[in-house]
């Protein structure tokens, strides 16, 4: 067993601090795990200094060696996200880990982007097809005309500029909904449409993520 | 403006030597698990020995948990008299085909890379 100054020990104890809090966002037994690795690690090292009291410097030394937790511990998050989301086609996981990699660096923003806005146009129209399914007469997506004044009304055929809107309407009664439903975008083929595409385009998404993380995977570790 | 140019290949330089590493350090690591179970420092302190294959210890570790998840390693706590326990490691049967598969290749690999520099120099 070794003593350490009274600085040093601060040091040791600042540094497992830190790995402490770099193993925050890992499920429990594997933070236990890691830590425990990793203090036997320094354990051991500082045990083959042949000195019985431990300066700062003989510390320091071990855990530079080491490097910071921040650096090496983001390496098992990057992985535990980006294979887990491989095996379970979970996007995310598979965006986590993205955004995990390199560090959150600008490069993993922008990767993950466009895939941010494909799951929302997806989701966007997954919502838009079950809503036209259960309440086929109260909801709809409408085009409209963009007037002068810029107010919007029920567009006809040959004008150009026009506006799209979804509405939800709570009266069915036929005098109320008929102008408009003469101009809803698809009527009833909303539904299907809406409900397939969005399912497709939420697969090709999770396809595309998953051809991605295999390439950074193999980007990351291999030849 | 020499310096600047100077600098910049030793920089590209380094990222190549970070390419190969990424890959031989896991080769390393299952090679030297080829003659019984070792843990963590250990595998740390034969890997130094090899210039430039080893940067910041700490990344072995994420490395070694990697190769567990793929099936190819297993690891068990074992008590220590020297301290706290350690956590060895050991190839499965999975790991040391794979392991087998990655000596063949590199040895191709590496002949006939060889061969190419040897030609080059003759020339």
């Amino acid at each position: 067993m070794k003593a350490f100054t009274p600085h040093a020990q601060k040091i040791l104890d600042d540094y497992l601090q830190r790995l402490t809090q770099a193993l925050q966002p890992l499920p429990e037994p594997d933070r236990q795990e890691i830590f425990r690795e990793i203090q036997s690690h320094i354990y051991e090292r500082l045990e083959q200094n042949e000195k019985i009291l431990l300066e700062s410097e003989d510390v320091l030394e071990v855990l530079y060696r080491l490097g910071e937790p921040s650096s090496y511990i983001s390496l098992y998050l990057t992985d535990a996200y980006l294979q887990k989301g491989f095996e379970r086609r979970s996007p995310g996981l598979l965006l986590k880990g993205i955004l995990r990699w390199m560090g959150s660096s600008a490069l993993s923003y922008l990767y993950s982007f466009p895939f941010f806005v494909l799951y929302f146009v997806s989701l966007l129209l997954f919502t838009f097809g079950t809503a036209k399914a259960l309440f086929p007469n109260n909801f709809g997506i409408y085009a409209h005309q963009l007037t002068e004044e810029g107010e919007a009304r029920p567009t006809k055929p040959g004008h150009v500029r026009f506006a799209l809107s979804f509405g939800f309407k709570f009266s069915t009664e036929e005098s109320e909904v008929s102008e408009e439903l003469k101009h809803e975008i698809l009527g009833y083929w909303l539904a299907p449409i809406g409900i397939i595409g969005g399912m497709m385009l939420g697969i090709g998404a999770t396809a595309l993520l998953r051809w991605m993380t295999r390439r950074l995977l193999a980007k990351r570790y291999g030849f | 403006m020499y310096h600047v140019m100077v600098n910049r290949e030793r920089v590209d330089l380094e990222n190549w030597i970070a390419q190969l590493r990424k890959g031989a350090l896991e080769f390393a690591v299952m090679l030297l698990l080829q003659d019984g179970k070792k843990y963590g420092l250990e595998l740390v302190q034969t890997l130094e020995k090899i210039p430039g294959l080893i940067v910041t210890e700490g990344t072995i570790y994420p490395l070694l948990n990697r190769l567990k998840e793929e099936g190819w390693l297993t690891t068990e706590w074992v008590e220590s008299n020297a301290g706290p326990p350690r956590k060895y490691y050991r190839l499965t049967p999975q790991g040391r085909q794979r392991l087998e598969a990655m000596i063949q290749h590199w040895q191709e690999f590496s002949s006939s890379l060889n061969d190419l520099i040897e030609s080059k120099v003759r020339v």
